[in-house]
């Protein structure tokens, strides 16, 4: 899914180019999860990825990230190919928010020691301290931006936030300090639907005010469509259905589930597709 | 009694290295390290072996410490480089450094009596030599304390802190897992095998086999001193391993004087660890279903 550059267009900040990937199966048997995917983003770009189980939502953001390494095909961010760089040294161009608010932030640090781990990202980590009181103050001012009820709770284990807390500040974590890419991967996916919109609307408001570039996998066709610049239908490995940001607009989820039927030749997205998370 | 105190304050202070070096490796790294057993002799060999070859006690005592740093690393590397297990890698090195320390000494133990050390200054103080004792190596625990408190809260700290903690996370956040895990390792050591030199010049003597069940009595150590002050940060786990140290020495100072037969000590310290280990379960236990009948 490339397209020519216009003169005016956004500066290209993340490329694939036929990005594969398979998972061995037992008894020799493999499953493709990423067939030579070709995928662009721009600066400012937010894209919400949506799919059957199975159809490569998640290994594509794994390889982008570099969690998982592809098969084949490159990955490159601002030019730079990162296809066999690990996910540690690409950190500074990818920031990532994990579906388990279990697994997103660090539980026995506190709160401010979670948003230092974060602020180094992409920096030499030496043997200065990690908060100074300029430091904090500086992200007490960026937290307080998002995430109002968390700056009062800076000094707080990061372990006794609940779940949605922990994913309003994973998101300040991967926002902080100015990575390329964002990648949320189902990071509302285990939230209570109370909660659930709470997070999205900071993630939203991250990426707007920080003017990031974002990627988000989900299974709510309603968030789908209601966040984000562009859309894309996964299947089987592959980009079934592009909605382009010309066509983007006043899209329902019902003309996308038709569109994403007639590109599959009938396939169905799973039923809590469409239902809020 | 003064004189129980005394001892136990003397030994719980030279041994706290190896608690600290517990608490880099089990409970900030996530790194269950048997290499102690094996790099508390090694740093006792080391030292020995230099202070006979007439090396300037510091000298010799920095070399044990390094050599101990260098048997971390080498567990570090077999775990994240070679894919070993945790276990199995400590256990390797352990097991590996029994002929190692064999080689470093030329023989199974190696008399300090006659030989200049560290410590032989100490020995000369004619007030209270006892007391100047405590009085170095309490300078020398807190020193270690405070380095190692003000160590993880540095950026580097606290991301070695972010691996063990949360490892996904912490590679999401741009930190190398591998270097952070051998460094995590090659710090604990070096902790270790400094008490081992320490440790070899105040019972006068280097032995092959003086390490075995030490990763056992620092974690009973540890376990005591979590009792006291909790592990809720690093200032506590530190205060908690130093602590802790000294308490054990004086519990099992009395019970040796009450009859605990010698042999028995290591049966006793592992029956302690498994009582703690499992009152602490079981407190585990209480405190979530009091959470869960309180959410409910």
């Amino acid at each position: 899914m490339t397209s020519e550059p216009q003169a005016d267009a956004p500066a290209l900040v993340l490329r694939l180019e036929g990005v594969s990937k398979r998972f061995s199966l037992n008894e020799g048997e493999a499953v493709v999860a990423l067939d030579g995917i070709d995928l662009e983003l721009r600066k400012g770009d937010f894209v919400t990825i949506v799919g059957s189980n199975g159809a490569g939502k998640s290994t594509l953001l794994n390889v982008i990230s570099g969690a998982v390494p592809c098969d084949n095909g490159r990955v490159r961010i601002r030019g730079i190919d990162v296809t066999s760089w690990p996910q540690y040294r690409r950190a500074h161009m990818i920031a990532v928010v994990l579906q388990d608010p279990k697994t997103s932030v660090a539980p026995s640090l506190t709160v401010e020691e979670n948003l230092a781990v974060a602020l180094s990202r992409g920096k030499r980590r030496g043997l200065h301290l990690a908060l100074t009181r300029s430091r904090r103050r500086g992200l007490q001012e960026q937290v307080s931006g998002l995430v109002h009820p968390l700056a009062n709770r800076l000094r707080q284990s990061a372990g006794s936030l609940s779940g949605g807390e922990r994913q309003m500040l994973a998101v300040v974590m991967a926002s902080l300090a100015g990575a390329d890419v964002l990648c949320l991967d189902e990071h509302c996916a285990s939230l209570d639907p109370l909660r659930a919109p709470e997070v999205m609307a900071v993630t939203d408001a991250a990426i707007r005010n920080r003017g990031l570039t974002a990627l988000m996998v989900t299974h709510n066709l309603e968030l789908a469509v209601n966040y984000g610049n562009r859309l894309l239908v996964m299947h089987r490995g592959r980009i079934a259905v592009e909605i382009t940001r010309e066509e983007r607009a006043g899209i329902t989820a019902q003309e996308l589930m038709d569109r994403f039927r007639s590109a599959t030749g009938g396939a169905t997205l799973p039923a809590r597709a469409i239902l809020p998370e | 009694m003064v004189d129980l105190f005394a001892t136990s304050a003397e030994q719980g202070l030279v041994l706290c290295l190896v608690t600290l070096g517990i608490v880099i490796s089990f409970r900030i790294a996530d790194f269950p390290d048997l290499t102690v057993d094996g790099s508390f002799a090694t740093g006792a060999s080391v030292a020995a072996v230099g202070l006979v070859a007439g090396l300037p006690p510091l000298l010799a005592v920095g070399i044990a410490a390094v050599a101990g740093a260098a048997a971390g690393t080498a567990t570090g590397i077999l775990h994240t480089k070679l894919g070993i297990s945790k276990i199995l890698a400590g256990i390797l090195m352990m097991i590996m450094l029994y002929s190692v320390n064999l080689r470093i000494m030329g023989r199974s133990n190696v008399p300090l009596l006659d030989v200049r050390t560290a410590l032989t200054p100490l020995e000369n103080v004619n007030w209270a030599h006892s007391a100047a004792f405590i009085i170095a190596f309490g300078v020398l625990a807190l020193a270690a304390r405070g380095v190692l408190d003000w160590f993880f809260s540095t950026d580097l700290g606290l991301a070695l802190r972010a691996v063990g903690d949360n490892e996904r996370m912490a590679v999401a956040a741009g930190v190398n897992p591998d270097s952070a895990k051998i460094l995590a390792l090659a710090m604990a050591n070096c902790l270790v095998g400094l008490s081992g030199a320490l440790f070899a010049q105040t019972v006068g003597f280097a032995d092959v086999g003086m390490g075995i069940g030490m990763i056992i009595i620092g974690f009973a150590s540890l376990l005591i001193g979590e009792a006291v002050f909790g592990r809720r940060s690093i200032a506590r786990l530190t205060a908690a391993a130093v602590t802790g140290t000294i308490i054990y020495q004086l519990i099992v100072g009395t019970a040796l004087r009450l009859g605990l037969a010698p042999t028995d000590l290591r049966l006793a310290t592992g029956l302690m660890v498994v009582a703690a280990l499992g009152l602490s379960r079981r407190a585990a236990q209480r405190r979530a279903g009091a959470e869960a009948g309180t959410a409910a």
